[in-house]
This record gives structure tokens, C-alpha cells and sequence, in this order.
């Protein structure tokens, strides 16, 4: 009896003892956050694809970033809302881990190879009060290109 | 020795394809929902429901049955584990949910080595009590890997 009831309250612990890391619910929505930089690591596999992201200091909003289209996609997501909100997050500079999508998903939006290592790209996305520096892309900016990373292309 | 498991050209390969990833992981689903299924119709005869059913033959469906569910999700939860097993191995859901693994067996064999299908008594409800919590422990727990 006792030890179900330690194991009873064990379970209901795990959550709150662990480090969040991968449940998307972890993810502050109400802030989009924007990150620039070159690419340091790719690691285009299963569950989802990761990046880490080198930003340098002084790393500004782009102008013209709230007035950038998006592309239509299955999940029904406010574009434009979310890039007219991105703030550029305090302490910016530095590496960040960056999480996109199951591989499926970036196959489908014709991102079946990892990006160059090296490569500069810009990302939308969200972060977490416990997270620290890893960031859930929510839009991916390639050579000029948009990609909606929370569903696949519509 | 968990990082050179899973830099294994083979499971690297999986955790790079897009589909193999997820068809594990639906095959992985598919043995756990056959092991706890019937597992849970058993418990369920042991506590009384529908007792025109002969509880012996029944049994042994269930737990034949259920050993079928457990070896197709054991065999695709260490595919799966292999893919990531530093990360994994570091998991305190996944830690736990080896604990409540360990725990439900040891369980099921006290189940069978006292005959507890043939006596029927109140220790086997017990017993098929603590199977249903325990493998549902496994079940959240297992979920809850991708969550902390």
C-alpha cells in the first residue's frame, strides 16, 4: 500500500521536479520571439528536426518583418498577428537551440535536406520561462523564403 | 556507451528517415494497447464483471495475448529508446517508467508463481488492482517523456 501511494505521488511529481523541455505547451504562444544568425549545428532528425543558432550582438527586428506574407498551411494560424507581436528577446546574442518539425513535416515543405551548416537564416518562434535559451520555431526565413512550421503546406 | 548506441549507423539512419521514426512509434502504441487491453479485461473478471466466463481459460487468453502486446512494444520501445538512448537514459519520466515496468512484471510473476487465477481470492484483486494502476503508471509515464 505504501509503496503505491509513494509511486502515486512520484508520478504526480515527475512534472513538476523535471526540467520542461519538449511538450510544445511549454512554449510561451503569447510571446513570439524573433532570432537571426548563422547556422553552428544541424541535426535534421526524428522526433523533430534541431538547430543551434549563433546570433550576434545588436541583432535587430527587421523592418519590414510585420508586412512579410506567409504561406497558407493546413493549421489555421495567424500569420501576420504573430510577426506584427515578434520582440527580439532580451540577451539575444549567443547560441540558441531551435526546434522545427517532425521530418515528415519538413519534407513536405520541400526542406527534406538540413540546411548548410554556416548558413544564415531567420526564425519566429517561441521560448519558454524555464526553457532557457531553445526556441520552438513557429516561422522558418530561408533566401527570402517563409516556412509554417506548425503544419504542413496547404 | 549510450551516445555510441545510438551514433550506430542503422539507428542513426532511422532517426534520419522520416517515416521509420513514426511508424515505431504506431507499432510501439499498437503492442502497449494489446498488452494493457487485456490485461484490463482480465483484472476486470478477477474483480467479478461477468462471471459466466470461465476465469481459468479466460486467463490465459488474456495473458497470452497480453505477452504477444508486450513483446511487440518492448521490441519497438528499445528500437526507439536505441535512436536517442543518452537523452533517454537521462529522462526522469522515461527512469520512472522503467521502475513501473519493472514493478508490473514483478507483479504479474507473484500473480501466477502463488496461482492467484486459480485461487481467485482477495490478494488476486489486489494484485489485478495493482496491474491496471501500475501499467496505466506506465502508460503516463511514457507520454510524459516527451513533456519534462
Amino acid at each position: 500500500m505504501t509503496t503505491r501511494r509513494t509511486l502515486l505521488a512520484a508520478l504526480a511529481l515527475a512534472p513538476l521536479t523535471a526540467r520542461a523541455h519538449h511538450g510544445w505547451s511549454s512554449f510561451d504562444e503569447g510571446a513570439p520571439l524573433f532570432l537571426a544568425g548563422t547556422l553552428k549545428s544541424v541535426s535534421w532528425t526524428n522526433p523533430h528536426a534541431e538547430a543551434v543558432l549563433a546570433v550576434t550582438a545588436g541583432l535587430a527586428l527587421p523592418a519590414d518583418l510585420a508586412k512579410r506574407s506567409v504561406p497558407p498551411q493546413s493549421a489555421s494560424v495567424d500569420g501576420p498577428a504573430i510577426l506584427a507581436r515578434a520582440t527580439v528577446p532580451a540577451q539575444a546574442a549567443g547560441e540558441w537551440t531551435l526546434e522545427f518539425a517532425p521530418l515528415s513535416r519538413m519534407q513536405a515543405w520541400g526542406l527534406a535536406e538540413a540546411p548548410a551548416v554556416g548558413k544564415r537564416i531567420e526564425v519566429v518562434g517561441y521560448g519558454g520561462p524555464k526553457l532557457g535559451r531553445v526556441m520552438r520555431v513557429e516561422y522558418l526565413f530561408i533566401d527570402g523564403r517563409a516556412y509554417g512550421l506548425r503544419s504542413s503546406p496547404r | 556507451m549510450l551516445a555510441a548506441l545510438q551514433a550506430w549507423p542503422p539507428l542513426v539512419a532511422l532517426r534520419a528517415s522520416a517515416w521509420g521514426y513514426p511508424v515505431l512509434e504506431i507499432v510501439h502504441i499498437a503492442g502497449f494497447a494489446l498488452l494493457v487491453g487485456s490485461l484490463a479485461v482480465l483484472d476486470a473478471r478477477v474483480w467479478g464483471v461477468a462471471r459466466s466466463l470461465p476465469l481459468v481459460p479466460l486467463g490465459r487468453l488474456a495473458v497470452r495475448t497480453a505477452l504477444l502486446g508486450l513483446a511487440i512494444a518492448a521490441s519497438a520501445g528499445l528500437v526507439l529508446f536505441a535512436t536517442g538512448a543518452a537523452e533517454f537514459a537521462a529522462n526522469p519520466a522515461f527512469r520512472l517508467k522503467l521502475v513501473l515496468i519493472t514493478m508490473a512484471l514483478a507483479n504479474a510473476a507473484l500473480f501466477h508463481v502463488r496461482g492467484s487465477l486459480q485461487r481467485a481470492d482477495g490478494v488476486a484483486r489486489i494484485q489485478a488492482l495493482a496491474s491496471a494502476l501500475l501499467w496505466l503508471g506506465v502508460i503516463a509515464a511514457g507520454r510524459l517523456i516527451a513533456y519534462v
